[in-house]
Formats: C-alpha cells, sequence, structure tokens
C-alpha cells in the first residue's frame, strides 16, 4: 500500500489532508512500514494528530529497526542436507555427500555457478555424449545395455557390427557365446551353441547355461530371434533371467526383418503381438543396420524432394534377392536408440567403419588375439565427409538433373569455337558510336547493278 | 575340348566356389531358367579335377534335384560343357539323387517306383531325351504322389549296376537326409579332390508340396547336410518369382513360407548369385541377367579383422557385387558379357 500526497502539498488538497485521514483505515497503513516517511515528506510541517504518534510508538515499539524490516525473509531449510533419510551403514554402503540439499537459493547473478540450470549441450559436447553411448555398447560394457536388439535385413547383415562387438569382447577377455541358428562353423575363439534342427527350447538353455556359467562375464549372440522365439518357443523371461539376472552377461539378439511372421495352422496367435514387437518393447537398446550407400541415396533423394529409393526385395523386381550395394564395404551405418534406465530414449545415427588390427594393442595373454582398443573410432554419422559432403551429394543430383533425352544437347569444342565466329547482324553499327542516323549499311555483291534513279527516289 | 574351357572366363569366378566352406544361395525365375548354370557348377567342380592346373576348385558332387532326373541332367551337361556324368559316377566324383522320379512322376511307367533309376537308359548316349514327362509345370499341383512308406524304410542304396544313382521315395526330411548322405558317403575322396560339393535344385518344391512343413526345417536340413565331415559347400537353388513371394498385402501362408526361405537361406549364405530376365524386356541377343552378391564375413571369421593396411580394405569393386548378361544359345553354349558389351563381343 502507498498513498502519494505528494501531488497535494501545497494545493487545496492540503486542506483536506484531515478528511483524506479519517477515511483511511488506520490499522491497514501503520502496517506497512513507508507510511509514515510518506506521511511526513509529503504533509511537512502538519503536525500529526497526537493519537497518531502513539499508535505508532505502540506498533513500532516491539519491532526490529526499519532497515532489518526491509530484508526479506530467509527460507527455511528442514534439514540441511539429507543426513537423515539415507540410512548410510544399513543394507548396502552408501557414499557420503549425495542428494544434499540446497542452503542457498541461487540468485539470478550466480547462474553461472554449479547450481545453475542444465543448459543444452554444444555440439562437440552432444557429439562425445553420444559416441560415448555406443561407444559403451560395442564395448560390451556390464550393465550398458543389457539386451541389445540388432534389426538387419539382406541389404546389410548385421553381422559387421557384430564383428566389432565381438573382437572388442575378446580383447577385453569376455567369454563370447553364440547360439546359432543358421550357421555351422564358427570362429576357434568363440563358443557356440546350435540350435537349429531338433533342438527343444529346454537344451538349447542348458547348453546356455553350460557355455556361460564358468566365466564371470559373456556375451550372448543369438543369431535369429525370431527363431528363438517364435520357432523353438524359448521363453524369454528364463532366457533373460539366465543371462542376464544370474551371470549378469550381455544378450545379443539379432532380428532379420524382411523375414515375415508365420501364422500358426491352429490360429490362436492371431490376436498376439508379433515377436518383433514383443522384443522391441523389452529390448534395453535397439540398433537398426544399413549401408552406407543406401544412406547416401536416400539422403540424396531426400534433398531433392524426391521419393526415397527402395532397395533389394523391396523394389519388387523379378528375381532380385539382394541389391548390388548391400552391405558396403566402407562401413555401416547404425540407428541405435537407447533406453535409459529412466525411461529416456535417445536417438542417434553412427557410422562404423571395419576394425582393423592397427586399431588394437598388442595382447598380453598369449592366447589373446588382439589387445585392448588404442582409440574409439565410431563416428556419428554427421561427421562421415561422405555424408556431410554437400559436394557429393551435388553430383548425384547433377547427373540426375540433365534432360533426359534421346539427343545430345551438348556442344564440342569445334562447335563452340564455330559458334564464337559468328558475326551477329548489325554488329558494326552497334560498334560505331550511332549519331549517323539513318546510314544503310550495305555492301554490294556482285549481281547488284547500281541503280542511281531509284536512290535518288 | 578340355571342359573347363566350356566355362567363359567372365563366369569363372562365378561358378567357383569360394575358398571359405560355406553355403551358397542360387535364385531363378520361371522366365530365366538356370540350369546353364548349374551344368557350369558340375563343370567347374568336377572338370577341373581332371586338368592339374587349376587346383582347389576340384570337388566330388552330389546332385539332388527335384525338378530334373537324371536323363535331363546328363543330356544337358554333355550338351553344354561336355561333362560325362555316367563316367564320373563309375569314377565315384559324382551322385545322383532323383527327387522328381520317384516324388512326382506316375508310378505306372515301368513298374515299381524305385526300380526306377535302373529303368533309364543310361548307355544311350546318342538318344534324344524325351522331355514329355520330365518337364513338369514347375508348380503343378502337389499331387497325390507320396508312395507307400514301406519303401522309405528301406535303406537307400544304389543299385550295384547303377553306382552313384539313387531316388528319393519319400517326402520326409528324414528319408532324404538318409538317401543324401548314402550317396555323399558313396563318394570316394580324391587328393586332388577331397571334399564334396552338395548341390540341392528345387528343395522349396517341398515346402507346397509337403503340409506342415517349415522353413527353419528345411533350412536345418541344409544346415545338417553341411556339419557333414566331407562336405564344404552346399550349393541351393531356390525360385524367386514374384509370384512365389509374399505380396506386401494378403500374403498366402505359402507364400510367406517361400519368402522366408529365400531369405533366410541368403542370410546363411556366402555368395547369393540371382538369375532373372532384363528388367527392360525381352531382347533377342540376351537370354538374361547373373547378378552375384557377396557376403564377406561370417560367423567363421568373426574374430578376424583386416590386416591394417589401408590401401588393402578398398577391394576391387565387383567383389561387393556384380552382374553380367548372358546368352544360352541353342547348342547349350552360353556367352557372358558385360552390360553394353552385347553383340559387338
Amino acid at each position: 500500500m502507498s498513498i502519494d500526497f505528494s501531488a497535494s502539498a501545497n494545493g487545496p488538497l492540503c486542506n483536506d489532508t484531515g478528511r483524506h485521514l479519517a477515511n483511511m483505515s488506520f490499522s491497514t497503513a501503520l502496517a506497512h512500514p513507508t507510511f509514515l516517511q510518506d506521511f511526513e515528506a509529503a504533509t511537512g510541517a502538519t503536525p500529526l494528530p497526537k493519537w497518531i504518534c502513539e499508535l505508532y510508538a505502540y506498533r513500532t515499539k516491539a519491532k526490529k529497526p526499519e532497515s532489518r524490516l526491509r530484508q526479506t525473509p530467509k527460507p527455511k531449510d528442514r534439514a540441511a542436507d539429507a543426513e537423515n533419510w539415507i540410512k548410510r551403514t544399513n543394507n548396502f554402503p552408501v557414499p557420503g555427500g549425495i542428494r544434499k540439499r540446497k542452503t542457498e537459493i541461487a540468485s539470478p547473478r550466480e547462474r553461472n555457478s554449479k547450481y545453475a540450470m542444465p543448459r543444452p549441450l554444444n555440439a562437440a559436447q552432444y557429439q562425445r555424449h553420444a559416441i560415448q553411448l555406443m561407444s559403451s555398447l560395442l564395448n560390451v560394457r556390464a550393465n550398458a545395455s543389457p539386451f541389445t536388439l540388432v534389426l538387419d535385413d539382406l541389404n546389410q547383415r548385421a553381422i559387421p557390427f557384430l564383428q566389432h562387438l565381438v573382437v572388442r569382447a575378446l580383447s577385453r577377455n569376455i567369454n563370447v557365446v553364440i547360439v546359432s541358428f543358421e550357421d555351422t562353423r564358427f570362429h576357434t575363439q568363440v563358443r557356440h551353441v546350435s540350435a537349429w534342427g531338433n533342438r527343444t527350447a529346454a537344451t538349447i538353455l542348458a547348453d546356455i547355461e553350460q557355455a556361460i556359467s564358468d566365466r564371470k562375464e559373456s556375451l550372448v549372440i543369438i543369431d535369429s530371434m525370431y527363431d528363438a522365439v517364435a520357432t523353438k518357443n524359448i521363453d524369454t523371461a528364463a532366457l533373460f533371467n539366465l543371462v542376464v539376472m544370474k551371470c549378469t552377461s550381455t544378450l545379443v539378439g539379432i532380428y532379420h526383418t524382411d523375414m515375415l511372421p508365420e501364422l500358426s495352422a491352429s490360429g490362436a496367435d492371431a490376436y498376439a503381438p508379433q515377436p518383433l514387437e514383443l522384443l522391441k518393447f523389452m529390448a534395453t537398446s535397439i540398433i537398426t543396420c544399413r549401408s552406407l550407400s543406401h544412406v547416401l541415396a536416400a539422403k540424396a533423394a531426400r534433398e531433392r524432394s524426391l521419393a526415397e529409393p527402395t532397395f533389394g526385395m523391396q523394389t519388387g523386381a523379378e528375381g532380385i534377392v539382394q541389391c548390388l550395394h548391400a552391405n558396403d564395404e566402407r562401413g555401416i551405418v547404425l540407428e541405435a536408440e537407447f533406453r535409459r534406465k529412466s525411461g529416456r530414449s535417445e536417438s542417434e545415427t553412427y557410422f562404423l567403419r571395419p576394425s582393423r588390427y592397427s586399431d588394437y594393442h598388442q595382447p598380453i595373454a598369449p592366447h589373446q588375439l588382439y589387445g585392448t582398443l588404442k582409440q574409439e573410432f565410431v563416428t556419428l554419422l554427421d561427421q562421415h565427409p561422405a555424408y556431410a559432403n554437400k559436394h557429393v551429394v551435388g553430383i548425384v543430383a547433377a547427373a540426375d538433373d540433365e534432360m533426359e533425352t534421346s539427343f545430345n544437347l551438348a556442344l564440342t569444342d569445334k562447335q563452340k569455337a564455330a559458334r564464337e565466329g559468328v558475326v551477329l547482324p548489325y554488329f558494326d553499327a552497334q560498334k560505331q558510336e550511332g549519331g549517323e542516323g539513318g546510314r544503310i549499311l550495305y555492301d554490294m555483291g556482285e549481281e547488284d547493278d547500281f541503280d542511281e534513279e531509284e536512290d535518288e527516289i | 575340348m578340355p571342359p573347363t574351357s566350356r566355362i567363359p572366363p567372365l563366369l569363372q569366378p562365378f561358378v567357383r566356389t569360394p575358398k571359405n566352406e560355406s553355403l551358397l544361395l542360387l535364385t531363378s525365375t520361371l522366365d530365366a531358367s538356370a540350369n546353364w548354370l548349374l551344368t557350369r557348377f558340375l563343370c567347374d567342380a568336377l572338370g577341373s579335377g581332371q586338368k592339374d592346373n587349376d587346383n582347389g576348385g576340384a570337388k566330388n558332387v552330389v546332385l539332388v534335384s527335384w525338378m530334373n532326373d537324371y536323363e535331363f541332367w546328363r543330356q544337358e551337361s554333355r550338351k553344354g560343357t561336355g561333362l560325362d556324368l555316367g563316367g564320373l559316377r563309375t569314377l565315384g566324383r559324382f551322385a545322383f539323387v532323383d527327387g522328381l522320379s520317384g516324388l512326382f512322376l506316375p508310378a505306372a511307367e515301368d513298374g515299381a517306383d524305385q526300380q526306377r533309376p535302373q529303368s533309364l537308359p543310361a548307355a544311350q548316349p546318342g538318344v534324344p531325351a524325351t522331355r514329355g514327362p520330365q518337364s513338369l509345370p514347375l508348380r503343378g499341383p502337389p499331387g497325390r504322389t507320396t508312395p507307400a512308406t514301406a519303401t522309405a524304410q528301406a535303406a537307400p542304396r544304389a543299385p550295384t549296376s547303377q553306382p552313384g544313382l539313387y531316388a528319393l521315395s519319400s517326402t520326409s526330411l528324414d528319408h532324404i537326409n538318409a538317401t543324401v548322405t548314402a550317396a555323399i558317403a558313396s563318394l570316394r575322396p580324391s587328393p586332388a579332390a577331397p571334399r564334396t560339393l552338395v548341390i540341392l535344385d528345387n528343395p522349396d518344391i517341398l515346402l507346397a508340396c509337403v503340409p506342415g512343413l517349415t522353413p527353419a526345417s528345411l533350412t536345418s536340413f541344409f544346415l545338417g547336410l553341411h556339419t557333414q565331415p566331407s562336405v564344404s559347400h552346399v550349393l541351393i537353388h531356390l525360385q524367386s518369382d514374384l509370384a512365389l513371394l509374399a505380396p506386401p498385402e494378403r500374403p498366402s501362408p505359402l507364400q510367406i513360407a517361400q519368402q522366408n526361405l529365400v531369405v533366410r537361406t541368403a542370410h546363411m549364405s556366402a555368395k547369393v548369385l540371382g538369375v532373372r530376365v532384363l528388367d527392360t524386356g525381352v531382347a533377342r541377343d540376351v537370354s538374361g541377367v547373373l547378378r552375384v552378391t557377396v557376403n564377406r564375413e561370417s560367423w567363421a571369421d568373426i574374430a578376424t579383422v583386416g590386416e591394417g593396411a589401408e590401401g588393402g580394405a578398398v577391394q576391387a569393386p565387383e567383389e561387393g557385387g556384380s552382374e553380367v548378361l548372358y546368352k544360352v544359345n541353342g547348342d547349350g553354349s552360353v556367352r557372358v558379357f558385360e552390360r553394353g558389351a552385347g553383340a559387338a563381343a
């Protein structure tokens, strides 16, 4: 509440002060600390009624000085930190200092302090963060992603990606187990469980358990999740329980997206969700493999606002099973979705080049194939020169922009030279500065005969 | 004429089996038959053993055909590549499993079904083959042709008069597996040709004929053959016609099964060869297009990385995948040429 008396300092309203005062609620006015100051300044030498002075003295007697009144009250904390909230030595050891309660409210000036709101990452920070996510998955870090679902098709098979996983796992001395529905020949350094043929779900699970139970940490790769779930009816809960919970290992499953789900003859599962939907629901990371050349072609089409091209069997051309540019040797493009423990999901697209022997240190143990990785080489797709470069895409676009005709519109050098040599009509007239007005430029030919009479007319 | 010279040089890398032991997939369509290519595979595997200059490709071969009988293949390989399958059979380098006569042809021709291989006019090379009963429509009615299972229980054994000739009498996978295994075991590996190539010609007909047969059990059958110790490669010939594969909407169960079989086998294969007609229409001097795509990585070399040579990592472009055109002439010879190199070659 503020009362403006300045306008009435010398005016006629000055005499009405008493009437104004009579209409005021003094208890409210006195509660406001600046009332009396304003009142005295405005009314000057006008003596206050005595009862106001007494009331003011009474109201302000027990209170703090005026300068203290101006301070905003400090917010009260219930606890300085969460010392008693977390039981340090109850179930498992908890390191101190977590969830310490903020004792001060940061003022706007202190926005750069450590209590500031998190700002959006800049490009370099984001890149580092995204590569870190992928790197922890590629290096088979414990608990980075307990169940990774790898989606592939004939245009880009998942094996190049899995090669990175297996090599890095072996370089970290992690046991690699391949549960195979599709192959019979395996590398000597990996263990394998043949799951095709007459094997039942129980025997497959028993074999997996035997293969991983004597090691601390394992990487279990299933090369056809569709077969595991739909054909063999392996219970996914039992599988996760065995691999992830019991043996604290990592499970990687491949699903061929170009294989269609088969309906059972009885039709009992007609209303059940497809195996792929179930697996996607359960996965902690989903990696979709694409061929680099297909990604580049799709990007070129997008930039020209064309429909994205299709490849392989999706083209619908008869007899084509695999695209010519399938399984690009330059590397593999991975569209990854990471699901964090908080439930937040992060998506990014990566480019992974083939690994080389020089990427790894010398092995330490005698029977070890590779030493540890020297430097992480997975990059974001945006960092790939062929993808980020506008020039390459421009070449592709320019090649397609040429008119489709059955004849050649371009000129040879000889034709260009001949065209340069042609003298345009009236070219001479343009060179001279004009002003001669109406001069007829005409060269007499042999067949012309000069006719003076006509010229005079 | 030495048999290997019957394979055009451009075709040679296509029909040579890869170094790594693996499955191979060959697809064809109704308009573009792959029989000429299969005889070239036979020729490359069987013929190169007779010459010492190119070793490594020589293999014993077991040919299992559900689409044509022995007489057809004998004629074809003689006509196209000059290969004498009868002589190779007696040498123990070649065996044939007939999946057509005993299963799909009418039984009342020569009496008992299982006698059919003996009744073949194998010793008359001059007689032109009668194509009537052999060339059934590809997807004919499944036919109530499943013969008595009593004959299926008999041990699959080649008749002594016809070594290397076997016949299927049942569509059960166990029986087929046993018969093919017996045929593989009957071959005599030699130092020049220590391993065996198994060629399965159109096993996908079983999907249509045998109710309840899933693609998974068929691929398990392929893998079972591949695990046999003497078998190094298995070549599987499947149909990839659009009519047989699943359309985007409302596919029939058989189409789904065929598509899954083709796709799954392609995923398993180290090399996918596809034969199809020209995309732009029929041409007089071109029979079709042969496409080869290679899946370089496999589980066998999953832990092997490149040797670190920066230049060596980039391979020749035809390593990834390539296409050539071919023309099968009336006399069975074949001309293979690059796109655009057409009639001038």
